[in-house]
């Protein structure tokens, strides 16, 4: 009999040998994980812990001691929250967070007018019935430019939110409410897509996690008549972050929410692990170069105010204890000059020089700006790292006091509260910072050296067209060596 | 290839008829993605599925001239051959889909059909068979043209409104 092949291999295939023998499918070999995932009831299960805690935070920074270091909110949202999910969450678990994350909780509830169940029906584009005025978010906003501003907007005023609780429970509270009133407004997660400042870096740095949830087989979806995982149905919402699974190829826009898992109806999507920093090299769009570029710029700002020698950066940024306010503005002005025009433009004379040294007539330097800039990814996410080391090992003994005493009044909850102030192993710091960036540096050039391979196929061309780019990223690296270790 | 059975012929053409209807199955819900969202692309989308609907039903005539009734078809095609689809998973986070783009969705859906049944007919020496598929072929090259000539015609739509 005559058979018929199939034209395309259309199927999930990882693109070299390392990815091949690194990657499995976490589904496959952990069924009862999956059987967990596809309850309806996961997602709140994993948010309402982190629910009461947060709510919790939001007391504590309402009516605890206004002194930073004394107050639950501060201690554990700037260190804990912030070292678990810059150096355990985001590396190896993608937008997890995102999964369990309290601040679009009522948002979701005020649509879905359901915490656990799901609802079939009508609404715009899906399956399921959705309250609210459930309208389109403006084109020329369906991007990260509003979280890239708002990021940097708040780091700006970071030593407020560090070391004020009132202005850390004012903030999430108005992350709360935005979150909650945009999703009156607009279709599914709105918020978390394009406004909230978190989801923007943790988008970014999705890119080099471990875990990424795909579909299995390309071909099925294809072929899927309903596209359940976009549209939702009775077993599943339709995708709040408006992904389509069929075709994604990278981690940045996926909220982890796992409804395409309960949705889909031909059981064609699956969690799989995969090697560090080695498959999501696509930079899409000018916002997302300048995530890089101001998430880069930022870990070398906090280091030169919080660990660098030089205190006067420190009483700048310090505005609501100092009063300094003609040496905040020019700090402010400093950081978002460097994170939006100075960097930006190193980058981009890299790129001229990439581009001229290469002679690659045939590509252009727009698109060599978008591809290349996948190197600030690695590099970016490391040096956050290198910068957050310090943060707990120094820092981190305030936890244990806290604990007992969230409030700040003088309870002693466990016997703890009374625990000194005690750095973890502090002559470890720079070379862990040093080792740490050193693995930044690695899988940055790896990427590069990726990247150039796709957009120049000729070695020559590839080889003269890494030298710019990659001295750049050498030169990031010695002035963050130069930061941590003097 | 000597391996053919009278039967082929009439499979392949079942399933060159399952195809678009299931194509046609496949625009509507790609359309239905766009509901109250972006009315272009949808109806763009809506308007591909007309026509796979036509092309069915051009098939089956062409089937009924030669075997008879169409008996009724269930099943989906297990092969993909030709299907269309969106051409980024991220294109409704930035809302970058465009009636070019569902257009060329449906092109290079066409396009992998044309190519599929070209490649069969290199693959078969049964002379009737051959002649099948290179029938099925031209077939979807009509379509391809098509295709082509309103992408033409939505580019140069676009380039008169951006000037």
């Amino acid at each position: 009999m005559a058979t018929v092949q199939e034209p395309l291999a259309r199927t999930t295939q990882p693109e070299t040998e390392e990815e091949n023998s690194w990657r499995f499918d976490v589904f496959g070999r952990w069924p009862l994980l999956k059987r967990l995932v596809r309850m309806r009831s996961f997602q709140f299960a994993l948010i309402l812990p982190n629910l009461a805690l947060f709510y919790f935070f939001l007391i504590t920074g309402l009516f605890g001691t206004p002194v930073g270091n004394r107050n639950m909110i501060i201690v554990f949202v700037w260190i804990l929250w912030w070292v678990v999910l810059i150096a355990g969450l985001m590396p190896l678990g993608s937008r997890v967070w995102c999964t369990m994350c309290p601040l679009p909780f009522a948002g979701d509830w005020l649509q879905r007018r359901a915490v656990i169940g799901v609802r079939s029906g009508k609404s715009p584009g899906t399956e399921n019935r959705f309250f609210g005025l459930q309208k389109r978010w403006p084109k020329k906003l369906s991007n990260i430019w509003l979280q890239n501003f708002g990021f940097l907007f708040l780091a700006t005023f970071s030593a407020l939110l560090v070391t004020r609780p009132i202005v850390s429970v004012a903030l999430f509270a108005a992350m709360i409410i935005i979150a909650a009133g945009m999703a009156l407004v607009f279709r599914l997660r709105t918020f978390c897509n394009y406004v909230c400042p978190i989801s923007g870096f943790l988008s970014l740095y999705a890119m080099t996690s471990t875990l990424e949830l795909r579909s299995s087989d390309k071909n099925e979806c294809l072929k899927c008549k309903t596209k359940s995982c976009i549209r939702g149905s009775d077993k599943g919402w339709a995708c709040p972050w408006n992904v389509y699974m069929g075709k994604l190829d990278r981690n940045n826009y996926c909220g982890l929410c796992f409804e395409c898992v309960k949705s889909c109806p031909n059981d064609n999507i699956s969690l799989y692990a995969r090697p560090f920093a080695t498959s999501d090299y696509m930079i899409k769009g000018f916002d997302e170069v300048w995530k890089a570029s101001i998430m880069l710029v930022l870990a070398f700002s906090y280091s030169v105010v919080l660990l660098s020698p030089w205190g006067v950066f420190k009483d700048w940024a310090n505005i609501s204890e100092k009063h300094l306010w003609s040496g905040f503005g020019a700090y402010a002005a400093g950081q978002m000059l460097l994170a939006l025009i100075v960097f930006p433009g190193l980058y981009y004379l890299a790129i001229r020089l990439a581009k001229w040294y290469s002679s690659a007539n045939a590509v252009s330097v727009r698109e060599m700006f978008l591809a290349y800039s996948y190197m600030l990814v690695p590099m970016g996410l490391l040096a956050w790292i290198a910068f957050s080391i310090p943060l707990i090992m120094v820092n981190g003994s305030y936890i244990i006091s806290v604990v007992s005493d969230p409030l700040g009044w003088g309870m002693n909850l466990f016997g703890t509260a009374d625990f000194p102030w005690t750095p973890f192993k502090p002559d470890w710091v720079p070379a862990l910072q040093v080792g740490v960036l050193l693995v930044g540096l690695y899988y940055s050039l790896r990427g590069l050296y990726r990247v150039a391979s796709k957009v120049l196929p000729d070695p020559a061309q590839r080889n003269r067209s890494l030298v710019p780019p990659a001295a750049l990223l050498l030169g990031i690296t010695l002035v963050f060596l130069k930061l941590f270790i003097g | 290839m000597t391996d053919f059975q009278p039967d082929v012929l009439r499979t392949t053409l079942l399933r060159a008829i399952q195809i678009e209807r299931r194509n046609s199955e496949l625009y509507e819900s790609l359309a239905s993605i766009f509901d109250d969202y972006d009315d272009s692309v949808k109806a763009m989308f809506i308007e591909m599925a007309e026509e796979e609907r036509q092309h069915g039903t051009d098939l089956k005539q062409r089937y009924r001239a030669r075997f008879g009734p169409v008996p009724l078809l269930i099943a989906d095609p297990k092969e993909v051959i030709e299907a269309p689809d969106l051409p980024d998973g991220e294109a409704l986070v930035f809302d970058s889909m465009t009636p070019e783009k569902a257009l060329q969705a449906g092109l290079q859906a066409e396009e992998d059909a044309r190519h599929f049944y070209s490649v069969e007919v290199t693959r078969t020496s049964d002379p009737e068979l051959q002649q099948l598929y290179r029938e099925l072929g031209e077939f979807e090259e009509t379509h391809v043209r098509m295709l082509q000539d309103k992408l033409a015609q939505a580019t140069h739509k676009t380039n008169e409104a951006s000037r």
